[in-house]
């Protein structure tokens, strides 16, 4: 059963240099108890799409298209009021730098009693407890003690336990995770995202799973969603993804990431860079300039829904 | 050209309590050669980086370089010193390491002025030369560091660095700020520039697939010591220590991973460590009372050359 549905959803930002288009009618679907991983380079727009289904946008930001289903409720057409009642609790968010998103001057069990006084209902008492449980959960050694550490008292793998243990205090249906193992050790990243993975599948969770490392979304996730410069130009499972990309530039960016046996010479660079997303001739398919396959009807004909069953491709002349 | 021995450095804290960030480090490198420096976060990685490229003082052991002992030489001297041209640094981000008031060609022409003195049609040749070599326009060079994409400034930041010629380009994490896309190219524009230059590298990072990309050989920190040694291809496919064995399983691959052994529980505190303590054995599912009695002495990790490994599991049984 779908759980997130995000349709044809387009977003701007109004800046002094210009209208910033960030989103083009990008499409995800997530079932329960999936992880789908969201890659492409900075200026994307994987943590504008997260941040639009939180509703969290800058205020600069206006939706100009599409819609965003969560389960039977659609999320742009809430009141805020409903909306906050559905962050922290159906909705939950991991963000990328948990040392700054953490509150520096509260211990961390306070600061997870608090989510559960909010949003559960809790006694001091009950919130206090609950709180020592969910660090626990997160495997966090010797819980009791850690409760009453300050962030900066934690390592930054714990301090990422730590939102975890947050963004599941709710018992969240959609966790939300952007670039949740950034700047963590190779060791501690691998054990957060072996977290992440056995609490989404034991709860049936949904995840959207942000990041700019298409290897470790392909280790993790179930579907990988390609974006480049506010498009999605590829949804396919991991393993389909790595083995046989079709759009071109899936295919580069699996090319391009150095792993086990590839070669420095081997290595394919992405030709040109994102183009200019305030420009008001903005081609149909933004990849046109970087692209080797470009047809010239690309420029004006808009992006095809093609591929098989469960394969999104968006392209003209796929591989 | 580079032999670094017992290596230490250690950070008073106040109330007694020292940091010990490095402890009997050392290793030697070739002429030409690429050695990668990994481990995580507070392992010494940078802090060996800054001692051998003399912007911070060892507190013991010795740096020969060329034959000298540079450590002995204060970093604050080293900084007039004839060699200060011959060991360049690249900074891990270069948005930081810029300085913005600098345009690119006067960011590139800072080092050849101070080290290399040189002035007016001969500084602006030389930084021509030195942006063409890494692939910088030419009219970018009269661009501020806003004005500039993460790549073209990692270009820029690795012009000032070979601008006075060095022989040892020490690299902390020249691509950890980049997209994939420019990774590649800015990795290959490195790998271009040692064949072209015959430079010799030490390249710190964390991301274990570049270093083996890179590097000929790589060594492995863990709180300050060296956990293993040896020629890449030997350390990735045949680890010997418990931790490069975590390390190694921890890297991305692309594939679903299922089971992986990962070191359980936190790093030993680096705050007055017990001397005769092997620094993995809180998190080591193989560690033996031995493991808590003696450091271990580097041990053969394997039958290849010069593959070393402080483990006590490597030591003959007996």
């Amino acid at each position: 059963m779908t759980l997130l549905d995000v349709d044809r959803l387009s977003v701007e930002f109004a800046t002094r240099a210009g209208t910033v288009r960030a989103l083009d009618q990008v499409s995800l679907s997530l079932t329960r108890g999936e992880i789908l991983g969201v890659v492409g380079e900075s200026g994307s727009g994987k943590s504008v799409t997260a941040y639009a289904v939180m509703r969290l946008l800058d205020p600069a930001a206006r939706i100009t298209g599409g819609r965003i289903g969560f389960e039977a409720q659609s999320l742009l057409d809430l009141p805020e009021r409903a909306m906050r009642e559905l962050r922290g609790n159906e909705l939950a968010m991991v963000f990328q730098s948990p040392r700054t998103a953490l509150n520096p001057i509260r211990t961390v069990g306070r600061q997870l009693a608090d989510v559960l006084t909010a949003h559960r209902g809790l006694g001091a008492r009950a919130a206090a407890e609950r709180a020592v449980a969910l660090l626990a959960e997160v495997r966090i050694p010797d819980p009791e003690r850690r409760a009453s550490a300050y962030p900066f008292e934690l390592s930054g793998g714990m301090c990422q336990r730590v939102m975890i243990a947050l963004a599941l205090a709710g018992r969240p249906r959609l966790l939300i995770a952007d670039e949740p193992t950034t700047g963590l050790d190779v060791t501690v990243q691998a054990a957060v995202l072996d977290l992440i993975a056995t609490l989404v599948r034991r709860d049936r969770m949904g995840c959207l799973f942000i990041t700019h490392d298409l290897l470790l979304a392909a280790e993790l996730c179930d579907r990988i969603a390609v974006m480049h410069a506010g498009q999605v130009v590829e949804v396919a499972s991991a393993a389909t993804l790595f083995a046989a990309p079709r759009h071109p530039y899936t295919a580069r960016l699996v090319a391009t990431a150095p792993r086990r046996g590839s070669s420095i010479a081997g290595l394919r660079p992405i030709p040109g860079s994102l183009p200019d997303l305030r420009a008001a001739d903005l081609p149909a398919c933004r990849y046109l300039a970087r692209c080797e396959r470009a047809l010239p009807h690309c420029a004006t004909t808009p992006l095809p829904d093609a591929g098989e069953e469960g394969h999104v491709l968006r392209c003209h002349n796929p591989l | 050209m580079l032999q670094v021995a017992g290596l230490g450095k250690r950070f008073a804290l106040g109330h007694g309590a020292t940091l010990h960030a490095l402890a009997d480090v050392g290793f030697n490198v070739q002429p030409g050669e690429a050695l990668g420096i990994v481990g995580e976060s507070g392992c010494g990685k940078t802090t060996l980086s800054r001692i051998i490229a003399r912007l911070a003082d060892a507190s013991d052991g010795s740096v020969q370089f060329d034959g000298t002992n540079i450590a002995a030489i204060p970093a604050a001297r080293f900084a007039r010193d004839p060699r200060r041209s011959a060991i360049q640094l690249v900074f891990q981000d270069a948005t930081d390491s810029l300085n913005p008031r600098f345009t690119a060609a006067q960011a590139i022409a800072e080092p050849l002025r101070r080290l290399r003195g040189l002035r007016g049609a001969a500084l602006a040749a030389r930084v021509a030369e030195c942006a063409a070599l890494t692939g910088l326009p030419g009219e970018l060079l009269s661009r501020y560091p806003h004005q500039l994409s993460g790549g073209q400034k990692a270009r820029v930041g690795i012009a000032r660095a070979i601008a006075p010629e060095p022989r040892l380009l020490v690299l902390d994490e020249p691509t950890s700020a980049l997209d994939v896309s420019v990774q590649a190219v800015v990795l290959q524009l490195l790998a271009e520039l040692r064949t072209r230059l015959g430079l010799t590298y030490l390249f710190v990072s964390h991301d274990l697939n570049v270093v083996r990309l890179l590097c000929d050989r790589v060594m492995v920190m863990y709180l300050g010591r060296i956990a293993e040694i040896g020629r890449a291809n030997a350390v990735f496919d045949h680890p010997a220590h418990p931790y490069t064995r975590a390390l190694a399983a921890a890297i991305p691959t692309g594939e679903a991973q299922r089971n992986r052994a990962l070191p359980e529980g936190e790093p030993m505190s680096p705050v007055n460590p017990d001397p005769h303590t092997c620094r993995f054995a809180s998190r080591c599912a193989q560690a033996m009372p031995r493991c808590r009695e003696a450091y271990p002495p580097l041990l053969p990790g394997s039958a290849a050359p010069g593959h070393l490994a402080a483990c006590h599991l490597l030591a003959p049984t007996g």
